[in-house]
This record gives C-alpha cells, structure tokens and sequence, in this order.
C-alpha cells in the first residue's frame, strides 16, 4: 500500500484523502509568494480532497479549497504523509 | 492624490468627482466583494461576481451622502504589492509607484472574513509605509457558515488600523465602515510598522507570512466544524474526469444555444422593425416634406436606419449572452470551468477560462470578445480577442451554405463541416504562432484558483452585471458601427461616371464600385478577382450577412432591363468564379470561403475589440486577419488550380 512513510514527493503523489505538509515548493519566487498568499505555504498541512481533469488537484488547506494543476501540484513538495482518512 | 489623476480611466460607471475630493481606493484580492462594496458607496454599478479576477479594469465613482465626499478607486484584484499580472502591476503602480502627493488619501483593503489570512499580506505591506489604511471585511456571513469569528477589536490593535465588518450584498455596516474612514482620515498618518529584516525577498515574504500566522491565531476563532458540503459534494461532479468535461459541454452548448436560438427571433423582430415600420415612417415624413427620393432619403434610411438598426439587433444576443455569463461568474461555476478547460486550452497558451468567449464566438464574435473580460490577465485577454474573430459565426455559416449549395450541391453540409473544422484549426495555428512570436515571454501560468462555495445567484446582480456590460457595449459600439454603415452609404451614393447625381447613382457607376475594382487586382492570384466579389467582400467588412445581399444587388443593377430570361444568383456568381479562376473554379471557391473564413468578421467585432483590448491591438488585428486570409487564399488557389 502506497502513502504510509513512503517516499512521497509532491501533492501529486498523494491519494485522494491523503494529507501531508507542505516543504519548500519546486518554483520560482514569484509563484511562491502566490502560492503562500493561496494558503499554500511550507509547514502548511493539505489534504488531497479530489483528482480533477487533466491530473488537477483540489486540496483543502484552512477550510478553503484550492485547484491546482498537475504540474503545479508536481511541484509542490511534501515532507510528511499520514495514512488520511476522509476529508 | 486628487480628483483630476489621470493615471487611471474612468469606465463611465460612476460619477465624475468635483477636483480636489479626497480618494479613497478599494483594493484587495479578486473575488472578495470589492465591486460589490465600490457600488454599495457610490451607487454606481460595476461588474462583480463570484470569480476570481472579475475586477479587471479601474473604475470610479463618487461617494457623497452629504458628509462624506470621497473620488472612489476601483482597483483591480491583488493579493499583494508584487506583482504577478499586469493587473496587480496597475494596483502596485496606483498606491505606490506614484509620488507621494499623488498617492490615495485613504486606502481600503477589502478582505474575505472566512479567509482573513489572504488579505493580511497586502495589510502588511501598506501598513509598512505611512499609507492611511482601513481593513474592511466582507462576507461575515459565509465565514459564520464556516464557523468561524473574527475578533475585529484585536485585529485593529494588531494591525495598527481600524478593522470592520460590512456587508454590502445585504446592505449593512456602511455606518460602522465610514466612522472608521473618518477615524483614520481625522488622524495624522500613521507610524510605519517595520519592514522585514530577511536577507531577500523569500525571507520578507517569509517574516510577513510568519507575522499573518500571528494575527489570524490571536484574531480568528473557530467555533464549529464548518464546510459547505452540498458544494463539495457538487465539486465531485463538476471537477471529475470523466462528468467534469461532460457538464462544462453541456453548459457552454447551453450558452451557444441561448445566445443564438433565443436572440435569434427577437434579433429578426428587430430588423423587421427597423426595414419595416421605422423606415416606411421615416418614408413617408421624408416624402410629406418634399425629399423623398432624394439624396437625403437615402442618408437617413439606408446610412442612419441601416446603422442604428444594425447595431440595435446585437442587443437581444448581448443581453443574454451577458445575464448568462454573469449567471456563471456569480453562482461560482466559472472557476470550476476554468480549472476543467485549463489543460486543453493550456495547448495554445491561454488559461482554462478563454475557453468559454471562443465557444460563444462560433455564435457571434461580438459578444465573445465581450466575454473576454473573464479573463484576469491582460496578455491572455489581447491573445483570446485577437484569436476569437477566427472562429466561424453564424453570419459566416449563411454565405458557406450559399456557395457550397452553389458549387457543391450534393455535399453542401460537408462542405459547412469542414469550414468550421478549418475554423479550429485557424485557432489553434495562429494561436500557436501568435504564442511562439509575439508572445514568448508568456510563460504557462499555473493554475493555482480559489473554489469558492457555490451560492445561489441573485437577480438583481446578474441583471445589474448584464445591464452594465450591455451599456458599455452600446456606449463604446455605436459610434464605429453606425459610421462605418454610413461611410459605405455614401460612397455608393458618390458617382464616379458624369451624368448621375449624388445619391441617385447605380452602384456600379459609384466611387465604391471604382474602389472595388481597384481593389479586385489583389484577389487574382487568389482566383477570385472580379469587382462583384471583391465589392461583396468589402460590404462584408461591415456585415458577413451582407455578403449575399450585395451579391444580389450588384447583379441586379448589372443585369439587362431587357433581359428576357433573368439568371439565378448562382448562375452569375458560377459564372464569374469560372471567369476569373480560369477554369480551376472548385480551387477559386475554397480559396474564397478560407478568405471569408479569416478576415475581419465585422465592424461590430471591432467596436468590441476596441473596447476590449484597445485601438492598438484592434489595428493589428485587423492586419494580422487580412494578411492571413490572403496569404491562405492565394496558396489554397495557386496550389489546387495546379493539381
């Protein structure tokens, strides 16, 4: 079974329910600030609440929701994974 | 900063403030309630909507309720001081760019309640400089939904400004809003906070963020578990791989369909209207006073009437088109639309959400640059309205089944098919090409978007929205339509033969006719060089509907008197195609129907363009469509005339 204290490395790793923290985000500065201004920020725990089209991910992060795409979700990196359970 | 800045436009939405009044600038992320709250000041109405990066241009308006007197800014949606769109670029320029003197007198950031973290990191930055600040937070309501409370009291005190709650969809806190403005505006400036001590910007952003963490920790407190499931639940569906595309089809088809089956009745009650009762009336009055037929008739019925009569019919298309759009936005679909589009239309280097203006196009290219303004960066805005004219609209598809029934009798809907096949590609290519040229800095932004709890829409917005939009359209589209309408009236009114007097001239002997002939020499080589068609083609600069009925009026002014037995129009055009392209007719007429394809669609598209993305890129546009219809026309013919 993939998830538990495996090696996972960004949001698009994560299953659905999965959550983890969020490490050092794989982008230029710019996009790093937006990402932090979206919630999405390192030591930030996110939950993959839904797989979109395309390979997009819905992550819920402080109570909102946020649709990332896959490539950005490729990039944001994460520390830590917990089995997760429902969202 | 006073009255009379001219670093911003008006948009014509509020009320132009005496010289002198203090400002006041709203500024904020996108999708936070900023517009709503500049209209709830100013009365005035200006878009809103539940979507990120509604607010794309600068409005103003005036606040005056006999106390208060403020010159109200509108800025377009910012998360923070740096800028990552020029739209942000613009707030940037607006609060600090500018000399101090210029600045705003009083800034107030517009923040989400429910999500206070988003908005404290534009608070932070301006609370570093002596800017006069006022933190106003909206949509209480839903925050309280989510079960959350904002202490408001230990907010002000962290962020050294006074922090209130208002609510200017339902209407409250106004009194409690302008008691703070008037706090902060009775008060000297206040003391900067200090800036962050971070080696780089990675550590101030990092500081700022830290100091956020902070405040919303001591300010905001949680008081039950709180989502909106419904919506949640409803996300499954409208963001799943499989149904997502399925219902984002099914609602754009619904768009399509609205805007083009419905208009379409009322947009032919209007033109009856206008060639019927309108101008037998004008008619008569003309004739009782003694200038019927004369050149004046002419002015008003076929250069007036025509003009504003045209301009009149787009109104039912625009309308709908609109009310639905602002349906979208505001019921908080638009931004699940844009994150189930994105990676098709990332292909071509536009964000998910153009994709909704180049579906309306194959409708009616008016509107769909309209529709543009969704969009919340400026490049991808110029790039959607200057691709949009290259889908095909319905008024392309009448002169398609015409010819193709013309030449192509048995296969006339394959024919159709394939035009609109072509259409795609002509978007795709140019896209392609405009992205690898023109527009190669434009890196393929990330699609990082808030999905806000779907809310019932409400029909007082969508009505306000589509009204303003509409209005705008009007004010801007009238004067290039009508003009133009009446530009080709009266050069077909000029006789260029002696003999004929102004306005009582047949077309072919008029200054237009000469310049169509003059003109028809480029479009030999594309097998199609005779003065009808290239005259036909001129008139559909103004209206591709127009193409046919010029056809018809050119070969019926040519035609005989004493012609005993009066061709089909699809004789004459046959005829003339067969002329001109020496024989390879099928080869001629493709290269007609891409060149009808690809140049500018009509001067109502180029009212909306001018309005949307300004003269500048209209012009070019205009250019770019032109080269490359004639470039495709000519290879299509040189190339088919020789297989």
């Amino acid at each position: 079974m993939r998830g538990q204290n495996t090696e996972v490395r960004s949001v698009r790793d994560l299953r659905v329910g999965e959550s983890a923290v969020l490490a050092e985000p794989d982008v230029e500065g710019p996009q790093r600030t937006r990402l932090a201004e979206m919630g999405l920020r390192p030591g930030e725990t996110v939950t993959v609440a839904q797989r979109g089209v395309g390979g997009a991910r819905v992550v819920s992060v402080h109570g909102s929701r946020i649709a990332v795409d896959a490539r950005t979700a490729g990039r944001l990196r994460v520390v830590h994974t917990d089995a997760g359970g429902a969202v | 900063m006073s009255a009379s800045v001219p670093s911003c436009h008006s948009d014509g939405g509020g009320v132009a403030a005496p010289l002198g009044t203090p400002v006041m600038a709203l500024a904020g992320a996108p999708n936070v309630g900023k517009s709503t709250l500049f209209n709830r000041l100013t009365g005035a109405r200006r878009d809103v909507g539940n979507w990120p990066g509604t607010t794309v241009e600068v409005g103003r308006g005036l606040l005056d309720d006999g106390v208060h007197r403020f010159d109200v800014i509108d800025l377009p949606g910012a998360y923070s001081l740096d800028p990552l769109s020029p739209d942000e670029a613009l707030t940037r320029a607006l609060l600090v760019e500018v000399p101090a003197g210029e600045r705003p007198e009083v800034v107030v950031v517009v923040g989400d309640a429910g999500r206070l973290s988003r908005s404290l990191y534009l608070v932070r930055q301006l609370r570093e400089t002596d800017q006069r600040l006022v933190l106003a937070l909206t949509m209480g309501d839903l925050a309280e939904r989510q079960g959350l409370a904002v202490d408001t009291e230990a907010l002000s005190r962290v962020i050294g400004a006074p922090a209130v709650l208002i609510d200017p969809r339902h209407r409250q806190g106004r009194g409690d809003f302008l008691a703070a403005v008037d706090a902060v505006m009775q008060s000297p400036p206040p003391a900067p906070m200090p800036a962050p001590s971070g080696p780089d910007e990675l550590a101030a952003a990092d500081e700022r963020f830290d100091w956020i963490d902070g405040a919303v920790d001591a300010c905001v407190q949680r008081f039950a578990e709180g989502r909106v499931r419904w919506s949640d639940r409803f996300d499954r569906v409208a963001l799943s791989p499989v149904l997502g595309p399925v219902l984002f089809l099914a609602f754009m088809w619904l768009v399509f369909v609205l805007t083009t089956t419905v208009a379409a009745p009322l947009m032919d009650a209007l033109d009856w209207f206008f060639s019927g009762p309108v101008t037998s009336t004008a008619v008569a009055i003309l004739g009782a006073v003694g200038l019927g037929d004369t050149w004046v008739q002419g002015l008003v019925v076929d250069g007036l009437i025509a003009g504003v009569g045209m301009l009149l019919t787009f109104v039912p298309l625009m309308a709908i088109m609109f009310a639905l759009l602002a349906l979208l936005e505001d019921s908080g679909y638009m931004a699940r639309a844009a994150v189930v589009a994105d990676r098709l239309m990332r292909a071509i280097g536009l964000p998910g959400r153009a994709f909704l203006p180049l579906i309306v196009g194959f409708g009616c290219n008016v509107p769909a640059i309209s529709a543009t303004r969704i969009l919340p960066n400026a490049r991808s805005r110029v790039l959607t309205a200057l691709l949009v004219p290259f889908t095909s609209c319905s008024a392309r598809l009448t002169v398609y089944v015409l010819v193709a029934s013309i030449f192509f009798p048995d296969s006339a809907g394959t024919v159709v098919f394939i035009m609109y096949v072509l259409s795609i590609v002509f978007v795709v290519v140019v896209g392609l090409a405009l992205r690898t040229t023109l527009w190669r800095t434009m890196g393929s932004e990330p699609l990082v978007i808030d999905l806000p709890p779907y809310q019932r829409p409400t029909v007082r917005l969508t009505a306000s929205v589509a009204w303003l939009r509409l209005n705008g359209f009007l004010r801007t589209a009238s004067g290039i339509i009508v003009a133009t309408v009446m530009a080709v009236w009266f050069l077909q009114a000029i006789p260029a033969t002696p003999g004929y007097a102004f306005g009582d001239v047949p077309v072919q002997d008029s200054v237009y006719a000469r310049t169509a002939q003059a003109i028809t020499p480029v479009f030999t080589p594309a097998g199609f060089g005779t003065w009808e068609t290239t005259s036909a083609l001129i008139v559909g600069f103004v209206a591709k509907e127009a193409v046919i009925s010029s056809w018809a009026q050119t070969y019926s002014a040519e035609e005989p008197a004493t012609s005993e037995q009066p061709g089909t129009l699809g004789d004459y055009v046959k005829a003339d195609f067969e002329a001109s392209s020496g024989g390879h007719t099928t080869a001629a007429v493709w290269a007609f129907l891409l060149f009808l394809l690809a140049y500018t669609p009509c001067v109502a598209t180029l009212a909306a363009q001018r309005r949307e993305i300004g003269m500048r890129w209209t012009v070019f546009g205009v250019a770019m469509q032109l080269s490359v219809a004639w470039v495709v026309a000519v290879s299509v013919f040189q190339i088919g005339s020789r297989l």
